[in-house]
């Protein structure tokens, strides 16, 4: 025990005095929260400026339809109105992704045109512009609401109470805005301690065999009378606790950027999100992270040099985060055993629960603890094993 | 006292260590003798437990290494051609950790490193990391390094390669002192001064096999010359005509 506390200073002295280690967590627990926050923002404050964005529209043959363009300008729309009959390609060449041409058979002036025949015009779109598909979706809701109005007017016209057309009447209440804003969050925090898991010791671990390897000091230390597991087991420990702080960190600093007023009132997000859910988050994953742990100290074990060993880590970190983002898109079986046992993809599908109920259930727990740390245990023996061979002693 | 016996290791197909025998007694400095190339490191990586033998056996001090009993080095200190140290440690933190790892207490480790600061004249870097030491502060940094656990054994590979005249001349009186204290030491070498200068027996090896062991005397009436490097010259040549 006195040598494994020995062993476990030495390391972890090392890696405090190690700046390239340092700096790869501590960019990581400010850096990724930030980054994911930052995109939160942004994205944020797109809709919001698209929302007061005024969408301009190209009007043909507008002269047969002025109430309908005096109906869109009054709902905040500029009508360009164009003179000659609609031409694809100038269109095209056009700053504008939206057109309506107005037919020339046309004649409805204002809604006591009186037509018995249902009119129609063409809504011409430019897919081409990134805007151009929410554009499309506001004008079409405009105009099908003017479409409605003339109905209701004639109904009116005709002393029927236009209400008689709706069959039925919805009413929308959002009972749950705030718990939407914090799965919001959660998702978020999901996806920040996932890549923390993989990529928070990719550096340390490395470094702690690979580096020891080439920079030979690995050698003189076999050569002292204690047992090679006891430095392995030095080295895991380490580096699992260095996953650990850094998954912390990375909970507690994503949560208060995430709690803080300015940040809510900028990304229009007033999540109730607390520290403790956060800390529940950090409980899910951290099997996760002692499993990257293991299966990158095996990586650097067996690797024969640095790059390779950071090669085959990052194609690992890659990999593992996979699984959770498959989740993500397919209709995974939530209380399948497979499901429940599969590191990441399980530790995803916890999460899911945690967003919904606040609660982790205790048995998916233990299967996605189990299902991770046997993983990890025998990558785990198998680089210990690895570490009594003397290839572990060889680098190019 | 280290006994080597019937020493064999090969590499995939290549025998980097054919047949190799010596013993190393108390109080006596041996030489390690052999080209580039004949075997000398990965028989004392052998002898130090960091490579396992495919055939044959080590005893130090009666006690048979073996990689996976720690105990059995428990009397050695290996200073290596790679010297190893740790560069974002001290020198001072570097030599604790040995001697922490060897079991010594911290007034005991406090005291042997004054004691080796004063032999090795390490004031100076003591308190420095050693990240950018020059070849003969490293040297002397690992040397400490070994030295604290006071080892009845010391293998000493290519010690004072790289080092300038007055750090060699230094370190040839502290192997001299080691050995009056009655320590064991293995010095493998292809530099003749240095084993004219210090061994009192000489270990012959050529092709991972060794030519023999002799009295440093007895080496040069064998080889009826007047200097360790006729010697030897003659003695591999002799050897190549052997193997034809």
């Amino acid at each position: 025990m006195t040598i494994l506390k020995i062993l476990i200073w030495k390391d972890l002295k090392d890696f405090i005095r190690d700046r390239r280690s340092l700096l790869t967590l501590v960019s990581l627990v400010i850096g990724f929260p930030l980054l994911y926050i930052g995109i939160l923002g942004i994205t944020a404050s797109k809709v919001e400026s698209d929302r007061n964005k005024t969408i301009t529209v190209e009007m043909f043959r507008g002269e047969r339809a002025k109430d309908l363009s005096r109906f869109l300008e009054t709902q905040g729309m500029d009508v360009q109105q164009k003179s000659g009959d609609f031409d694809k390609q100038t269109f095209l060449d056009g700053p504008n992704s939206l057109a309506i041409v107005i037919p020339s058979v046309f004649t409805l002036s204002g809604p006591m045109g009186g037509q018995k025949q249902r009119h129609s015009i063409d809504l011409m779109v430019d897919h081409r512009d990134q805007d151009a598909q929410k554009q499309l979706q506001t004008i079409q809701g405009l105009l099908t609401a003017y479409g409605q109005s003339i109905g209701n007017r004639r109904l009116l016209l005709r002393g029927v109470n236009p209400a008689i057309t709706d069959g039925i009447k919805v009413r929308l209440v959002e009972l749950n805005q705030e718990t939407m804003a914090a799965s919001i969050v959660l998702q978020l925090l999901a996806a920040v301690l996932s890549i923390s898991c993989f990529m928070s010791t990719l550096y340390l671990t490395i470094d702690s065999i690979s580096g020891e390897k080439q920079r030979q000091t690995l050698e003189p230390v076999f050569m002292l009378p204690l047992h090679r597991w006891q430095i392995y087991w030095a080295k895991i420990v380490v580096c699992c606790l260095v996953a650990l702080l850094s998954l912390i960190a990375g909970a507690l600093f994503f949560t208060y950027i995430c709690r803080h007023p300015s940040f809510q009132s900028a990304v229009g997000l007033y999540a109730e999100f607390s520290y403790g859910l956060a800390m529940q988050g950090v409980f899910i994953f951290f099997p996760l992270a002692i499993l990257a742990v293991s299966l990158q100290l095996l990586i650097a074990t067996v690797s024969r040099s640095i790059k390779e060993a950071q090669g085959l880590a990052s194609l690992l970190g890659i990999g593992g985060m996979l699984p959770a983002i498959l989740a993500s898109t397919l209709d995974l079986d939530g209380d399948s055993l497979v499901v429940q046992l599969l590191p990441s993809i399980s530790q995803a599908k916890l999460m899911e629960g945690l967003i919904k109920t606040s609660e982790i259930p205790v048995s998916q727990m233990f299967l996605s603890c189990a299902g991770s740390l046997i993983v990890a245990v025998l990558a785990f023996f198998i680089g210990q094993l690895y570490f009594y061979q003397e290839k572990v002693l060889k680098t190019t | 006292m280290i006994e080597v016996k019937n020493l064999k290791k090969k590499f995939g197909k290549v025998e980097a260590v054919k047949n190799v025998n010596f013993t190393a007694a108390d109080g006596v400095i041996t030489g390690f003798l052999g080209e580039n190339g004949a075997g000398k490191s990965t028989t004392l990586r052998m002898i130090g437990g960091s490579l396992k033998a495919d055939q044959g056996s080590v005893t130090i001090d009666g006690r048979l290494v073996s990689m996976r009993d720690p105990q059995s080095r428990r009397h050695l200190g290996v200073l290596s051609d790679a010297k190893g140290l740790y560069e974002r440690l001290s020198t001072r933190e570097n030599i604790e950790l040995f001697g922490s790892l060897c079991g010594l207490d911290k007034s005991t480790l406090k005291d042997r490193i004054q004691s080796l600061v004063d032999l090795l004249d390490l004031s100076e870097i003591i308190d420095r990391k050693t990240v950018g030491f020059s070849t003969g502060q490293k040297m002397k940094a690992a040397l400490a390094r070994i030295l604290v656990n006071r080892p009845q054994n010391l293998i000493l590979d290519e010690p004072t390669s790289g080092l300038d005249v007055y750090s060699t001349r230094h370190l040839r009186d502290i192997i001299r002192r080691l050995r009056d204290e009655g320590i064991c030491v293995v010095i493998s070498t292809h530099i003749m001064q240095e084993v004219d200068a210090l061994c009192d027996s000489i270990v012959l090896i050529d092709h991972g096999v060794t030519i023999g062991q002799f009295e440093k005397q007895h080496f040069l009436n064998e080889y009826q010359a007047v200097t360790v490097e006729d010697a030897f010259v003659s003695a591999v040549d002799r050897a190549s005509e052997g193997r034809g």
